[in-house]
């Protein structure tokens, strides 16, 4: 196995762990949940304030100029003694008796005991399968469904080490220039919600940010069709339309107007998606149940989503018409007064007014809109560009339309349901945004990212088959067959025979999306050398010869020297003799394709330099010819990288010697 | 509500005035029969509240009215009782007209003598340390230093050290409290069995942190695999020796503390002189040669004194949870007071600018030898504590013996004069030991054809942290100066309070300012906490010492 797949596997499994310790356990044990009485499960709501908090929380730590691995764990360490002293209401010698006593509980238990009593087999066993059988079948299945998602978009990264666009470089630089506390080094304003999240998870888990761009946005896509099974999960309390929904998005993408090549490597839209629906959501569930502790979660996913993603952002203000509207026609009572109709309907006004005004100052004004569209695009994201559907666009258009009439009438006529609420929304946001999607037939002016809106739209539309699956499928026809519901059992090969169908048929279809690429920016030896030589030296004692991708890859670990600084102050016979311009490192790598005619590196990596693998191939030769300390550190069929051993000062100076007694010696 | 000083000398003007009517010469009159018998009233209930107490406890010494008749000359028990009572009050003015005389007791000891035995005790901490550095001139290396380390190498070390300090200081601040507690009662028994329990825990713990560290590692590389395992073996080895010196600490070996770390280091010697293998694995063999060492000292001193033991008490040590509710705050405060002392290190070897480090902790040279410089006056002056503490305890039971119970207003300002003379003294001595520190290390500039000294001073953050530690230090060994009362006398949250802190403002502005600035402004984290360690061990003090009564009434 090279060092690379090494790292690739360790590389994810540590991000599982700290996905888990940071995002479940971490706000299970600070969050007094069992105080919050949430309608739903807490995964979502912690999963939006922790993400949100350590969004926030990088970025002050970024601005204060004290971001570092230190810093945070002790921030971390903080916020948790806070909220545990928040909780005890500031009583710190309180704190210190609890600490005490827990200590002494602990003292007087007997160790032996207790791990024995917890190494008993009925316990584990209780411990795995304490949910009902029905709910462990569909753990099972939901565990291989999101095993599958994650396959579909990981299998070109375990392929190709090199990243697939010349824009996972710059979100790679972003994310370096981070961990020297520069939030905005090149004057451009991009948001940094993304890169405070992979710098995070590689403060934590020390995995190469290289591999973590590479698999970001599949982890996150992963982490996606989870939401949605839990989403619909929550709202529809119906397994088999969870993980349906959550298959077509995860399994099935062919089905959908989407490129699976967008959610491999890492990019602010698929997080962004994720903040958007899980804060829409929380937002309806605070509006149909009141449930104030909503609140807190939907204002950190709404704080999270503008960090993120400046569409998003916008698309989170679009939802509030469609969501101010519903909540208007669901509250339509004579007990209300006039002021809360009034409020409603003048914020319906106000923000379609907005971007109605908006539409016409920059209406004719191209520079303007070409200035929005890039400020609102992600490069990464749109670089992959949707091309060619499954089906026509038109379809897709008028399909989202009837799922979401549907969905409307389904929640209209079940107003009095929990979810009632959520379908007209639902409904409603699914027609603007299919609306959007075709502006310009319908004569809007199209300032948003078509793949953009897209990717929304296909998120809500597996939400809403999922929906439409539970009303349709169990609560007409399954209620109608009364045999079906005799037994829990029944009820599971009911959904299971469901899902089977389903899947098989979306099978035989063909619409199971696997991610394929064609094209990356450079020879995967490269990238494989990298790490190779990151696990086996130590930071900054080597230097490295190569693209400008390389800089940015090696940045914060080890030196670099592009070719064509390297070529022209560097003359192979009297190589790193003088004391100009020493390399500064023990170790010398010099990176170079075999193929003289045609590189594989793309050119936006490149110098300007003519026959630039000929000349550095002629340049080991010719240093080959003085020195002995040059070898082959790495090869393939594509690429040569060579090893040169820096002679130390104590060195270069017996060095120096010996060559001036030869010289004294020949004359 | 509060007792305000005036109320106190009011109560105790009205105590007088209860006696008004005692007539002294009753008490001269009285005979020697009556004065054994008052005696042994006083000595059964000290200070009889009236005549009833007096008869109830003659009562209760078997006393019949027939007694008083035929042995005293009494009508009854009644009568006798006032005669007593007032013999007993008389006794008590006697006493308080004698008390001014009687506090000056303490002065006929001579106290230049008691401070040269003390303090030369104190310094004797230092002993060890002062061995390990002639080593290290001697030979380039010591028992786990070595001039030649490189940063990386340094940074091994480093971890290795800090993390021995942080995980066994709060066992051996146990040890402090509990097996001295044995030993200070000559149960060499029991001693060596809670010796043992504390011990056997310190390894169990050391173990367990290290086997979570490897583990941590393996799952998330923070360090090298390998660069890890090293400073593990650093941290167990030093952890173990730490705790095995302790003993010898405590029972005042220091010569022995003193050869075991200097023998130590002759596997060190034939290992870097005879093989290949490197100073890593010398430093190993050396410590674990001290830690057998230091264990079979231990071990046979234990076994002598316990056979010498003519009574040998057949108790067992406290239970686990007792033992550990009696020594948790003990070993918190041990626990945070090597992380203040530490803590600074952590947070500025962890800056960096615009270059990330290679590993999150990075050892800088310049930082570790101003702190270490730093770190000679901060022994200098908490050689004193030893004086101060000594004195203190000495001084408390004579002085308490010699004063009535009522006149605690004169006891409180007896001690709250002692502690402003013991504070004034260490600020002196405080400010000495950093001159004489400075001059005594800068002497050696002179020998700047040496590299080592010429590399020590080339760098200006080397005394940059030295002067800004120094007065850490100092400010720190006043916190500990007000932490000791607080040991002495029980009172352990007072101490731990401060010292919490102090750590979380060193954390805290340590953090800002190493990041803000550079990295050696890291040092004011442990000015900012020190400062903030001595305000509140201050203010502690000052309530202590005003209910010291109470305090030292409650100690025990």
């Amino acid at each position: 196995m090279s060092e690379y797949s090494y790292n690739l596997i360790l590389g994810i499994s540590r991000v599982l762990i700290i996905f888990y310790l940071l995002f479940v356990l971490f706000p299970k044990k600070i969050f007094n949940t069992q105080k919050l009485n949430m309608s739903l499960d807490e995964f979502l709501p912690n999963l939006i304030l922790i993400g949100s908090f350590t969004i926030i929380f990088l970025h002050f730590l970024v601005l204060a100029n004290i971001y570092d691995a230190i810093s945070l764990i002790l921030g971390f360490l903080l916020i948790t003694v806070l909220l545990f002293l928040v909780k005890n209401k500031w009583k710190v010698s309180d704190v210190f008796t609890r600490f005490n006593s827990f200590m002494l509980k602990k003292f007087e238990s007997n160790f032996k005991l207790a791990i024995v009593n917890n190494l008993k087999v009925e316990k584990i066993k209780d411990r795995i399968f304490r949910s009902s059988n029905n709910e462990t079948i569909w753990h099972i299945v939901l565990f291989i469904v999101l095993l599958i998602t994650s396959y579909l978009r990981l299998k070109p990264v375990r392929v190709f080490a090199a990243p697939f666009s010349i824009e996972s470089y710059k979100t790679l630089e972003y994310v370096k220039h981070l961990q020297i506390k520069e939030l905005f080094h090149d004057g451009s304003f991009v948001l940094k919600g993304l890169h405070c999240l992979i710098d995070l998870f590689f403060q934590f888990s020390r995995t190469d940010p290289g591999i973590l761009v590479h698999i970001f946005g599949a982890l996150m896509a992963v982490l996606l069709t989870y939401i949605i099974f839990k989403i619909v999960l929550s709202l529809s309390n119906n397994h088999v339309a969870a993980i349906l929904a959550a298959s077509i998005f995860g399994i099935f993408s062919n089905l959908l107007p989407l490129n699976i090549q967008q959610q491999v490597e890492a990019n602010s839209i698929i997080l962004g998606v994720i903040f958007v629906i899980t804060t829409l959501f929380f937002i309806a569930v605070y509006l149909n149940n009141r449930d104030k502790k909503m609140v807190y979660a939907a204002i950190a996913g709404i704080i999270g989503t503008l960090l993120i993603n400046a569409f998003m952002g916008c698309m989170l203000l679009i939802a509030s018409i469609p969501m101010l509207l519903t909540y208007l026609f669901f509250n339509i009572r004579p007990q209300r007064s006039k002021i809360f109709y009034m409020t409603i309907t003048f914020s319906i006004i106000l923000i379609s007014g907005l971007f109605y005004g908006l539409f016409r100052i920059i209406d004719g004004n191209i520079i303007f809109v070409e200035n929005i569209k890039s400020f609102l695009s992600d490069d990464s994201f749109n670089s992959f560009a949707s091309v060619g559907y499954f089906f026509q666009q038109e379809l897709y258009s008028w399909v989202s339309i009837g799922i979401a009439v549907l969905l409307m009438i389904i929640g209209l006529v079940n107003r009095k349901e929990s979810n009632g609420f959520f379908n007209t929304f639902l409904g409603l946001f699914l027609i603007v945004l299919a609306l959007l999607w075709n502006g310009e037939k319908v004569g809007l002016l199209q300032i948003f990212p078509l793949d953009q809106i897209v990717f929304l739209l296909s998120t809500l539309i597996c939400i809403s088959v999922g929906m439409l699956i539970d009303f349709f499928l169990f609560q007409l026809l399954a209620q109608k067959i009364k045999i079906i519901y005799q037994s829990e059992k029944r009820q599971l090969i009911f959904g299971l025979v469901a899902f089977v169908l389903f899947a098989e048929v979306l099978l035989l279809s063909k619409a199971v999306a696997l991610a394929d690429f064609s094209y990356v920016t450079e020879p995967n030896g490269y990238v494989k050398t990298l790490h190779a030589i990151k696990n086996e030296y130590t930071a900054y004692q080597w230097t490295c010869v190569s693209h400008y991708g390389a800089k940015i890859q090696t940045k914060n670990y080890a030196r670099y020297m592009d070719y064509q600084y390297f070529l022209k102050y560097y003359d192979p016979q009297t190589f790193n003799t003088t004391l100009k311009n020493r390399v500064p490192t023990p170790y010398l790598f010099i990176f170079m394709e075999k193929n003289k005619f045609v590189s594989e590196v793309a050119t936006e990596l490149l110098p300007n330099i003519k026959n630039l693998t000929t000349d550095l191939q002629d340049w080991c030769k010719e240093y080959k010819k003085y020195h002995n300390d040059i070898n082959v550190y790495y090869e393939d069929d594509d690429v040569i990288v060579y090893k040169i051993l820096i002679k130390t000062e104590k060195q270069y100076k017996i060095f120096t010697r010996i060559k001036e007694t030869h010289r004294k010696n020949k004359i | 509500m509060k007792k305000t000083k005036t109320d106190k000398s009011n109560f105790f003007d009205l105590q007088l005035n209860r006696y008004e009517d005692i007539n002294p010469d009753d008490f001269i009159s009285s005979d020697e029969k009556k004065k054994k018998l008052a005696a042994q009233v006083i000595e059964n209930v000290n200070n009889p509240l009236d005549r009833w107490a007096v008869c109830a406890t003659l009562e209760s010494m078997g006393m019949r009215d027939i007694d008083a008749q035929k042995e005293y000359g009494a009508k009854d028990l009644f009568e006798l009782g006032d005669e007593i009572y007032l013999i007993c009050k008389m006794n008590f003015l006697l006493k308080l007209n004698a008390t001014n005389d009687s506090v000056n007791i303490e002065k006929i000891e001579n106290q230049f003598f008691c401070f040269v035995k003390y303090y030369s005790r104190g310094l004797s901490f230092m002993i060890p340390i002062l061995g390990q550095i002639a080593l290290l001139f001697l030979l380039r290396y010591s028992l786990w230093a070595y001039i030649e380390f490189t940063e990386a190498q340094a940074t091994i070390v480093a971890i290795g050290t800090i993390l021995s300090f942080l995980v066994t200081g709060g066992f051996v601040q146990a040890a402090g409290r509990e097996v001295l507690y044995y030993l200070n009662g000559k149960d060499y028994k029991l001693a060596k069995d809670s010796y043992l329990r504390l011990f056997k825990y310190n390894t169990l713990v050391v173990s367990a942190v290290g086997t979570f560290l490897f583990i941590a590692n393996m799952v998330f590389p923070f360090f090298r695999q390998q660069m890890l395992i090293f400073s593990l073996c650093y941290f167990l080895l030093l952890g173990e020796l730490w705790y095995s010196l302790s003993l010898l600490y405590l029972i005042k070996h220091y010569v022995v503390v003193l050869l075991i770390t200097v023998l130590g280091i002759i596997p060190v010697h034939l290992i870097m002189q005879n093989t290949t293998w490197g100073i890593f694995y010398a430093h190993f063999a050396g410590l674990l040669f001290a830690n057998l060492l230091a264990w079979f000292y231990n071990f046979i001193w234990l076994r002598r004194k316990i056979k010498k033991q003519e009574n040998i008490n057949q108790a067992s040590i406290a239970k686990r949870p007792i033992m550990a509710y009696i020594v948790s705050l003990y070993f918190t405060y041990g626990f945070l007071y090597f992380c203040f002392l530490f803590i600074d290190r952590i947070v500025s070897w962890s800056a960096y600018g615009n270059e990330v480090q290679p590993y999150i902790i990075w050892f800088k040279t310049p930082y570790e030898l101003g702190m270490d410089w730093a770190l000679i006056s901060l022994f200098l002056t908490i050689a004193l504590l030893e004086f101060t503490i000594e004195r203190f305890s000495r001084l408390l039971i004579p002085v308490q013996q010699n004063l009535s119970g009522l006149l605690f207003d004169k006891f409180i300002k007896k001690f709250k004069n002692f502690y402003r003379n013991q504070i004034l003294l260490l600020l002196v001595f405080g400010v000495v030991s950093i001159v004489i520190t400075y001059l005594g290390v800068t002497y050696l500039k002179r020998y700047s054809h040496v590299p080592e000294v010429r590399d020590f001073f080339s760098n200006p953050i080397t005394y940059f942290t030295f002067f800004v530690a120094s007065i850490g230090y100092l400010l720190m060994a006043i916190g500990l100066f007000n932490g000791l009362f607080f040991l002495t006398l029980n009172r352990l949250k007072f101490a731990i309070l401060p010292i919490l802190a102090a750590v979380i403002t060193n954390i805290f502005f340590g953090i800002l300012l190493s990041r803000w600035f550079d990295y050696e402004y890291g040092v004011f984290g442990l000015l900012i906490g020190a400062a903030v360690f001595v305000f509140y061990s201050s203010k502690k003090a000052k309530k202590f010492f005003n209910k010291l009564d109470y305090y030292y009434y409650s100690a025990y």
